[in-house]
């Protein structure tokens, strides 16, 4: 069994007020797991607990019940923060800085030597493609190049666990491409990434494994390619010929012949994007609703 | 203005000697408020639910030592309270505010004692901080400096770059325009007196200002803008943030402090010509030799006299050819240098105040009588009125007298000292001439001279030259126990004429050292108090918004400079008695000095007043010491800042700030920063 990075246990988040009242309940006992080198996706509507999960595992919030682990640490425990990498759901740096300045100073925060802060930093604003500006403080800096650094700061511990909130977010086509590959890149030099985010495209493309949250609850866990699968419905896929009449009567009489019967038929459309909504409609058709993990018998 | 500025002189200079005393107090003062705190921590984290997260209880740990600690504190404690109660041992509070009261408004520096009362007290103390200090302690060895400086010089950087800083240097810049020039209506000698109270008011402000905004409001606003998200994620320690802020606006505060400091000095010294009057008196930095004061006369209770002025801060004696009243200091120590062989004589300045019962001549001071002897020739005050004071010594006074009058009968034949020499001993001047040299000499052998009559004027500077034989004299073998090495007896020779002293009004001149020096000792004050309102906005930050950190800074500053009139009420100093006696008697319309009937009220009043002046005086303990750091005084009135006092003061200032950063330290790791 492979390593497992981040772990939760029943971990819950109520917000309250100065005086201790009760705001809101914004992650119910959440359980979850995350082994090292996979690619793991948070997923759901905004507001649905997806930045709480990842604030608490960093120790930011602490949790009203339940723990969380990482690296089999506690949350709250400073020294796990060595091997991860945050980029915050905003870019949220010190304006007044340039980007040099910027990873100097967290790299200084990670008790990093002058001479390897010097080198990774180099490195880093060239991979985030900032060379030309390097020298601008971030006050200056559009949505877009700020995401840039916002990574940059986040991988200058060169970390085993990335945590990235909304990584595509104000990024352009091109942008969201380009983090996409980078993302995929962190996992073949063996990382782990955690990251969330409601553009389920972005999702798709990049996860192994994906947990969808829904007003605070879990509501589907597994692995993206399973998840999207429909076990009841088979899927033919073919290439070179024309969509006529003719074909689809005789594939017709081929599934009946063999105990079926032709749905559809056409070009293929299912996406995560239709699984997301349809569990976001059952939610709100069923408000207990929760996501279960699989009893033994069912995995029979 | 001038009455603070005597006060302030007037304090018992600190001293390494008091060093045991301070830390006594500060055991039970800080001991105390650890001990509260440790109550709050320890019934939080040991009555919560037991199923915490792991989490939690890494943030509020409770270590076997530190329940250790708080036992050992309790017992101690409890066994205070059980003295307290049976009257063992004795309560220091009371003999501190009976010292208070004995020296009028002079602030006395605390005294180590061994009485069980309080050291059973500062242990309770000792342990309560070991015991709350220890996650603290714990924690301080994960302090990295790459860390904290990289978070202080952000600070800096920002401060900087925000450039409000150097807005406040410019508008200071205005202030080192020649004070005449805005207010000219005032003496010549006080030219540099102004001055340096301008510039010291405008870089109080200057410094202060800005330095407690940025100090406020930095924290909270990295939790607002959320720009600390990414400092908490990253390995470093809570306290590290706050150390960091911290460390980075004492630098900032040093930067534009030493700016302000070397422009304004360079302005003193080149950039404008002062009058020579204000040049003497203010542009010197006198190192001087403070005794204690007495007030004796043949009756053996006379303790001066009161007549009703300035808080009573003074006390007089009466004018008269052959009044035994006297005012004595009394120097315990005497440093080898006064004594030199290199020196001609050791000057004795002194300012009195004179309160005339008659009106005495127009434009006619008041003649003065000053006699210095040494312990080897000790002084006794007559049995009988009219009769002088005397020497112990009966027969070693007849060898002075005539050794005295032969050498005055030579000098008046010209027998001796040269052409130039005076005719009697009373005029020889002091410098390289025969007859001071004689009454040098004479000074030596008898360990005694006298000034028979000197004419002070009232609140006017005078100084009066002495041998350093008689130092010399002084040095030589050892006093009896509790026997001053060198006593100075002042006489009022004048009718009908009182002069006003108190200990700060005479003492002896041991040496000088360069303006320049005090200047820049005089900004360490400056620098002592920003640092102070720093340390405690960027504490209260952790926890408080901006503005509530910043309004709250600045009223625990500015209070502290009311604390210490207010604690004469409050103590039950001041001559009405506390707050509700003296509220009873206002209701009464009773006089201050009526006695209030003794009963079961005065009894209620009394233990309301002293609760309230242990509430105030807990309240006094969070104030900073504001006045201990403000030494414009010194400086202006052309005194040397002591640098032991100044080693003293950095002490206090990191005891004052320790509790706090303690604080901090809780209050940071406690924080939710994103929620
Ligand atoms: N500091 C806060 N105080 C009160 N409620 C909050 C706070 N932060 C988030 N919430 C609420 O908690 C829920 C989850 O928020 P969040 O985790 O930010 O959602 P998202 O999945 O969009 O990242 C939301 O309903 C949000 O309004
Ligand atoms: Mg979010």
């Amino acid at each position: 069994m492979a390593e497992i990075v981040v772990e939760t246990r029943g971990l819950t988040k109520v917000y309250r007020d100065f005086w201790g009242r009760k705001k809101k309940t914004a992650l119910n006992a959440l359980d979850l797991t995350i082994e090292k080198g996979e690619i793991f996706g948070l997923l759901g509507p905004n507001g649905s607990g997806k930045t709480t999960t990842i604030k608490l595992l960093l120790g930011l919030l602490f949790p009203s019940g339940g723990d969380a682990f990482v690296f089999g640490q506690p949350a709250a425990k400073v020294e796990k923060n060595e091997k991860i990498g945050y980029l915050p759901e905003e870019s949220y740096l010190y304006r007044f800085l340039n980007a040099e300045e910027t990873l100097d100073f967290y790299g200084r925060l990670f008790d990093i030597p002058s001479a390897v802060r010097e080198k990774r930093a180099a490195e880093l604003i060239d991979t985030v493609g900032l060379s030309n500006d390097k020298k601008r403080v971030l006050r200056e800096y559009s949505k877009g190049m700020r995401q840039r650094i916002g990574l940059a700061q986040a991988l200058i511990n060169d970390p085993d666990l990335v945590i990235l909130d909304e990584p595509t977010s104000g990024l352009d086509p091109l942008g969201t491409r380009w983090m996409k590959d980078l993302i995929l890149d962190l996992k073949k030099k063996g990382k782990t990434i955690l990251m969330c985010s409601h553009r389920l495209d972005d999702v798709q493309d990049v996860c192994d494994r994906i947990a969808i949250l829904y007003g605070g609850d879990l509501q589907e866990l597994g692995q993206v390619n399973k998840l999207v699968e429909d076990q009841k419905r088979l899927e033919i896929r073919a290439t070179g010929l024309q969509l006529n009449d003719g074909l689809k009567h005789d594939l017709a009489a081929v599934i009946e012949k063999h105990g079926g019967k032709l749905e559809a038929f056409g070009h293929p459309t299912t996406t995560l994007e239709d699984l997301f909504l349809r569990i976001v409609d059952e939610s709100k058709a069923r408000p207990g609703r929760r996501y279960l993990p699989p009893t033994e018998e069912a995995k029979k | 203005m001038s009455l603070f500025g005597i006060l302030i002189l007037d304090r018992e200079p600190l001293a390494f000697q008091h060093l045991p005393g301070l830390i006594q107090v500060w055991l039970q003062d800080a001991g105390g408020f650890a001990a509260v705190g440790l109550l709050i921590y320890l019934a939080h984290a040991l009555f919560s639910p037991s199923d915490q997260p792991e989490s939690t209880k890494l943030r509020m740990p409770v270590t076997s030592w530190m329940l250790l600690m708080a036992v050992v504190s309790l017992i101690c404690y409890a066994a205070f309270a059980a003295m307290f109660i049976g009257g063992i041992g004795k309560e220091l509070v009371e003999v501190r505010s009976q010292a208070i009261a004995a020296e009028a408004t002079a602030y006395v520096p605390p005294k180590l004692s061994l009485r069980a009362q309080p050291v059973t007290l500062a242990l309770g103390g000792l342990f309560a901080l070991l015991s709350i200090g220890h996650p603290f302690a714990r924690d301080l060895f994960k302090l990295r400096f790459r860390r904290t400086f990289a978070i202080a010089k952000l600070s800096v950087k920002e401060a900087i770059r925000d450039r409000l800083f150097l807005v406040f240097v410019i508008f200071l810049m205005i202030f080192l325009f020649p004070v005449k020039w805005f207010l000219p209506n005032n003496k010549p000698e006080d030219e540099i007196r102004l001055t340096l109270d301008v510039t010291a008011f405008a870089s109080t402000i200057f410094l202060l200002v800005p330095a407690v905004i940025v100090a406020a409001f930095r924290i909270p606003n990295d939790i607002k803008h959320q720009t600390i998200y990414t400092i908490v994620t990253k390995p470093v320690e809570r306290f590290e943030i706050v150390l960091g802020r911290f460390v980075g606006y004492s630098i900032l505060i040093s930067i534009a402090l030493g700016l302000m400091t070397l422009v304004g000095w360079v302005y003193l010294t080149f950039g404008t010509t002062f009058d020579p009057k204000a040049v003497e008196e203010s542009q010197r930095s006198r190192v001087p030799l403070r005794g204690k004061i007495d007030f004796r006369a043949r009756t053996a209770d006379y303790s001066g006299t009161n007549v009703g002025r300035e808080f009573e801060y003074r006390k007089y004696i009466a004018g008269s050819k052959t009044t035994t009243e006297r005012a004595l200091w009394m120097f315990d120590s005497i440093p080898a240098n006064l004594g030199s062989t290199d020196r001609d004589q050791v000057p004795c300045e002194f300012t009195f105040d004179i309160f005339k019962l008659t009106k005495g001549e127009e434009n006619r001071g008041v003649d003065v009588n000053i006699r210095v002897t040494t312990w080897q020739c000790g002084q006794r005050p007559p049995d009988n009125r009219g009769e002088p004071w005397a020497w112990t010594d009966a027969t070693r006074q007849k060898e002075y007298d005539k050794e005295r009058n032969d050498l005055d009968e030579k000098l008046r034949k010209r027998e001796i000292g040269g052409p130039d020499a005076p005719p009697s001993l009373a005029f020889a001047r002091p410098g390289p001439n025969e007859a001071w040299k004689l009454v040098d000499q004479l000074a030596e052998k008898y360990g005694f001279f006298e000034i028979s009559s000197t004419e002070v004027y009232d609140f006017h500077p005078a100084t009066v030259y002495l041998p350093p034989g008689l130092f010399r004299n002084a040095r030589t073998g050892t006093p009896p126990a509790g026997e001053p090495r060198v006593t100075v007896y002042v006489k009022c020779l004048s009718p009908g004429q009182m002069l006003g002293m108190a200990q700060g009004d005479l003492y002896l001149m041991e040496g000088e050292k360069t303006f320049t020096e005090n200047y820049f000792k005089n900004a360490v004050g400056l620098w002592c108090r920003a640092v102070i309102l720093v340390g405690i906005s960027v504490t209260l930050s952790t926890y408080l918004s901006g503005v509530i950190s910043l309004l709250a800074s600045l009223f625990l500053y500015i209070s502290a400079y009311f604390a210490e009139h207010l604690r004469d009420v409050a103590t039950g100093q001041s001559v009405g008695g506390g707050p509700l006696e003296s509220f009873k008697r206002l209701l009464n319309a009773d006089t201050p000095t009526t006695p209030i009937d003794e009963g079961a009220t005065k009894r209620s009043i009394d233990i309301a007043d002293r609760t309230f002046a242990w509430v105030f005086r807990r309240y006094e303990n969070i104030v900073p010491n504001i006045d201990a750091f403000t030494w414009t005084n010194y400086l202006k009135e052309g005194f040397n800042i002591n640098a032991e006092y100044l080693v003293l003061n950095l002490l206090i200032l990191i005891g004052y700030l320790l509790p706090w950063a303690l604080l901090s330290y809780y209050l940071i790791r406690n924080r939710e920063v994103a929620a």
